[in-house]
């Protein structure tokens, strides 16, 4: 977010540089009058704007970063220890965090079929979901949906990949 | 959890130690027949491949040597000015049996159908050769949906989108294809025309609205939908959008194939804890288990004739395509290469399958005929899966 802000006031500046340096085009300046380049005006201390320069996505980004991805056994639906503890850190983030709903995908690994695969992704998916409605997050806030094995976050054939694509993902949608 | 995962290790094991008996050809005598074809010289060459090609994969007919045949085919191609004509000549013994001519824009065509009505004529059966097949691509830019002849023409897209296509099901009426698409976000259910030349979403209930299968008579459909927060068989009437549910276990059930009779449906469910196959009535059910070989099955669909089930099966960590007699006996291995073959449909006699494989690396749709085992590679390039064959007369 730093990192954004700086780059953003650095611009501002360029920005600022280009304007007071060519006010008109070439062309729209008569032949023989003087091109004047101003001074760069005496700069005064910034206002912090806050957040508000954030678009919306910008915010979306920032809130999907704050989750982490959970992941499954092969063939499992089930939220393990080390998911459950995950889970606890995502959930207690998205009730402390409004302003944003929550899409959660359900994603498989490509060792299994189509068909049962979109079933069990929808499965994984719909695990995390009861676990944020237990939690007490409203309804009104998730959704889920499951990709089976049709779009996987590695697409090469190891297991490394595999275990990768075996997880629920989730993604920040704007308010309603 | 960890003892489904134990008992998975087991079971793969198990299928690892006992070898599953291969699928024979089943080896009836083939008719042969001598084919000479004259005429244009690029198109006569095509038409000559291509004829042997349509021949040999009937499993009903086998090319011969000159003076083998049962009966000789003589055909002349040419170019006319509305594009290109197939005359052809069928004699046996002197005798002359058929007589014909065929006019198109494709050399392609005209060999199908001259090769379908050579089967027909010499045997009564249903040729297949001028089906087409349906299958999902996946590019590096999106997935498509796309129909291929049985012959060296490119495939034609009719569907392409940035976001999943998957499970498509042709009609047996064969002017529509059923399939799911995530193109607004759900796993939505969505239904082709060609007539149209235009995709229409049909169902979108909350959830997955996924694996559509049609009913022999294409009245209803069964489909999968988790609207109820559970991953269930609804029944699905494809005019007014009515649906009624088929199955209600709290385990995954979904893959559903109707027997030809439309009375049966054989799908898919974990009740057991790792998927396996049940058979129940097509109005609902629990279902009675079909599959014990294996350790993870999926995908079964129903042979035209009733007699038999392809199903996908894990075996030794890799994924093969079996068949089985659709009382669960006589479970035969049809793949060996690669570790996924999967998705396994009938062609609409029920001589051939079609389904996906990386035998040959990448992911592409392969075509058997049972007769003799023939196998060929259907689609080039690319990653090519979920094949959906159609109905004759198309």
């Amino acid at each position: 977010m730093m990192k954004k802000t700086l780059a953003f006031a650095a611009f501002s500046v360029l920005l600022a540089t280009m304007v007071s340096t060519s006010g008109c085009r070439p062309d729209e300046v008569p032949p023989d009058s003087t091109i004047v380049v101003g001074d760069f005006a005496d700069s005064t201390d910034g206002i912090w704007v806050g957040d508000t320069t954030f678009s919306a996505y910008d915010m979306l980004l920032m809130y999907e970063q704050q989750l982490d991805d959970v992941f499954f056994g092969y063939d499992s639906y089930e939220l393990d220890q080390q998911a459950l503890s995950l889970m606890l850190e995502n959930a207690a983030y998205i009730m402390a965090t409004p302003g944003f709903r929550l899409l959660i995908e359900g994603h498989c690994d490509e060792r299994g079929t189509i068909d049962y695969n979109l079933a069990l992704g929808e499965k994984r998916a719909l695990a995390v979901y009861n676990y944020l409605v237990n939690y007490g997050i409203p309804t009104s806030r998730l959704e889920f949906v499951s990709y089976g094995k049709e779009r996987p976050f590695d697409p090469a054939h190891t297991e490394s990949a595999w275990a990768q694509n075996r997880r629920a993902h989730f993604r920040a949608l704007p308010e309603n | 959890m960890r003892k489904t995962t134990a008992l998975i290790l087991l079971l793969a094991a198990a299928a690892t130690a006992s070898e599953f008996l291969p699928m024979t050809p089943i080896g009836a005598d083939c008719i042969p027949v001598t084919i000479r074809v004259t005429g244009d010289r690029d198109l006569a060459v095509d038409a000559a491949e291509q004829l042997a090609d349509d021949i040999d994969f009937s499993g009903l007919l086998m090319t011969a040597p000159e003076g083998d045949g049962y009966a000789e085919a003589d055909v002349e191609v040419r170019s006319v000015s509305r594009g290109v004509e197939l005359v052809a000549e069928v004699t046996s013994g002197g005798e002359r049996l058929l007589s014909r001519s065929y006019t198109g824009t494709s050399i392609y065509t005209l060999v199908h159908a001259f090769a379908d009505d050579l089967v027909f004529d010499l045997t009564g059966e249903d040729g297949i050769a001028s089906t087409l097949i349906a299958f999902v691509s996946r590019t590096s830019t999106g997935y498509a949906l796309s129909t291929k002849y049985l012959d060296p023409r490119g495939a034609s897209r009719l569907m392409f989108d940035e976001e999943p296509i998957t499970t498509p099901a042709w009609s047996p009426d064969g002017g529509r294809i059923a399939f799911a698409s995530f193109q607004s976000g759900n796993c939505d259910l969505w239904m082709y025309s060609f007539a149209d030349a235009s995709a229409r979403k049909i169902l979108s209930a909350p959830g997955l609205n996924a694996s559509p299968a049609w009913s022999p008579d294409g009245g209803t459909m069964a489909v999968t939908l988790s609207r109820n927060g559970n991953v269930d068989i609804y029944s699905l009437d494809p005019s007014s959008g009515a649906t009624g549910r088929l199955t209600t276990r709290e385990s995954i059930e979904t893959s559903a194939s109707f027997s030809p009779t439309g009375a049966q449906i054989v799908f898919t469910s974990d009740r057991v804890g790792y998927p396996q196959l049940y058979v129940m009535d097509s109005s609902g059910g629990t279902g009675v288990r079909a599959t014990t070989s294996h350790g993870y099955c999926d995908s079964p669909a129903w042979s035209p004739d009733g007699e038999r089930i392809a199903y996908t099966a894990m075996v030794g960590g890799d994924f093969h395509i079996f068949v089985m007699d659709s009382d669960g006996s006589n479970v035969r291995q049809v793949t060996f290469d690669g570790t996924l073959n999967e998705d396994p449909v009938w062609g609409p006699t029920g001589r051939h399958l079609a389904f996906s494989s990386d035998m040959e690396g990448g992911r592409a749709v392969f075509v058997v005929e049972l007769n003799g085992l023939t196998v060929r590679r259907l689609s080039d390039g690319g990653e090519s899966y979920c094949p959906t064959w159609s109905p004759l007369g198309i």
